[in-house]
């Protein structure tokens, strides 16, 4: 059992005691909140989308952590929950707009677009725009992989996806992304 | 977490441009964000949980008679809808009008007006019942005394009323009154005992009819049309 792994337990047991209910929670919101934010982040691009995910997830913790067990790490609950509420916020408003599936990749791109800072000539916003036009599978495991620097193990047990599919899914991943900045 | 050489060498093996990519974050954020975030996302816990457990006020007090209204709404409209269901389309509005605050300046309390009493007990009253009663009993032996009296008025009438019979109708009763005595006569035989008659003989008879004046005779005889008076004596 990791350091990590015992922090989070003591901090789950705090929060299933009436008395440092509200305590522990506000630790574990500060330990993982910054990791859970980005990941929201490259996902739905938007400060006000990715917080209206940061909240639902966490107010998701709140109910559910009476009923966390140890079995999984804290921080790949988390990280479920996190992806789970980023794609159904993203489906939500592609549903709002009456956005297909084939448009979801330019609806993020317009995204960036809007963004603070945006230029489409520097390197890393090209790579940013390179990653909404993979498919959505594909644009969590290289975040993941790529940003987070996750293991394919820990990846496995958010996406609940086999190991050999992750790999592959980075690979494809990153070969469409090379495209991409080769040709644009 | 893999290490970052790990991670970069795999991506260097399939693709060395995006391996040489920056990997600087270029979203900016507000530094403040993360140190108000928890207390943000509590306040909304608190607020929603405020909510969630939270009722509209008096919710308790008037809870009873709401629902019995809804359930006799309920039951009434579905009534209703049996009867007819274009009643049911009509707009349950009141179409009368109230005089403005009507309700509000509404004094419930009567008038001070002096109560007429009335005893149970009148004696008028008990005179009118005695006089009733009176009048009754004066009616009742009034009744019953000529009760008599009609029997004995009513053979009086019958007296004079046989003055006016004519001499046929007398002779046609009498006749009917014979079969009648015949008749009777077949079930119980007549005795001396059990009969009315007067015995009169022929000798009797004829001394009788000697008395009656010639006169008399001779108005019978016109007025009956009949020859033989000799046999009569």
């Amino acid at each position: 059992m990791t350091l990590q792994h015992s922090e989070d337990e003591e901090l789950v047991a705090g929060f299933k005691e009436p008395k440092s209910k509200e305590s522990a929670f506000t630790s574990i919101v500060k330990k993982y909140q910054e990791r859970i934010y980005w990941q929201i982040r490259r996902l739905v691009i938007n400060h006000e989308d990715a917080n209206d995910v940061m909240q639902n997830v966490f107010i998701k913790a709140w109910n559910g952590l009476d009923n966390f067990r140890a079995e999984s790490q804290l921080f790949t609950w988390l990280y479920r929950i996190a992806v789970n509420e980023s794609l159904s916020y993203l489906d939500q408003q592609k549903k709002r707009s009456n956005i297909s599936i084939d448009d979801s990749g330019l609806h993020l791109e317009e995204k960036l677009h809007s963004e603070k800072d945006f230029d489409s000539n520097k390197a890393v916003w090209k790579l940013q725009l390179a990653i909404q036009q993979l498919p959505e599978k594909q644009r969590i495991v290289f975040n993941l992989r790529y940003f987070e620097e996750m293991g394919y193990e820990e990846m496995s047990k958010i996406l609940e996806t086999s190991v050999g599919a992750l790999k592959a899914s980075y690979h494809h991943a990153v070969k469409k992304i090379e495209d991409y900045i080769l040709n644009h | 977490m893999n290490s970052s050489k790990t991670i970069l060498s795999e991506t260097q093996a399939i693709s060395q441009p995006v391996a040489n990519l920056p990997k600087t974050n270029p979203f900016t954020l507000s530094q403040e964000y993360f140190e108000l975030f928890s207390i943000t996302l509590l306040r909304r816990i608190q607020q929603s949980e405020q909510k969630a457990l939270a009722t509209p006020e008096n919710y308790f007090s008037t809870f009873p008679s709401k629902l019995l209204e809804k359930i006799k709404q309920e039951h009434t409209s579905a009534e209703l809808e049996e009867l007819s269901p274009m009643l049911v389309g009509i707009q349950k509005q009141n179409p009368f009008y109230v005089p403005e605050n009507y309700f509000s300046t509404f004094n419930a309390t009567p008038k001070k007006e002096q109560a007429v009493i009335r005893s149970v007990f009148s004696y008028k009253r008990i005179i009118r019942y005695a006089a009733a009663a009176c009048i009754t009993g004066l009616l009742i032996i009034s009744y019953t005394y000529n009760k008599d009296n009609t029997t004995s008025s009513l053979a009086a009438l019958q007296r004079n009323s046989a003055a006016d019979l004519s001499l046929e109708s007398i002779i046609g009763y009498l006749d009917e009154v014979d079969d009648v005595k015949d008749a009777n006569e077949s079930d119980t035989p007549i005795t001396a005992e059990n009969n009315l008659l007067v015995d009169i003989n022929q000798e009797t008879i004829r001394q009788v009819l000697q008395e009656i004046p010639e006169s008399d005779i001779k108005q019978f005889i016109d007025q009956t049309g009949s020859t033989d008076y000799k046999s009569l004596n």
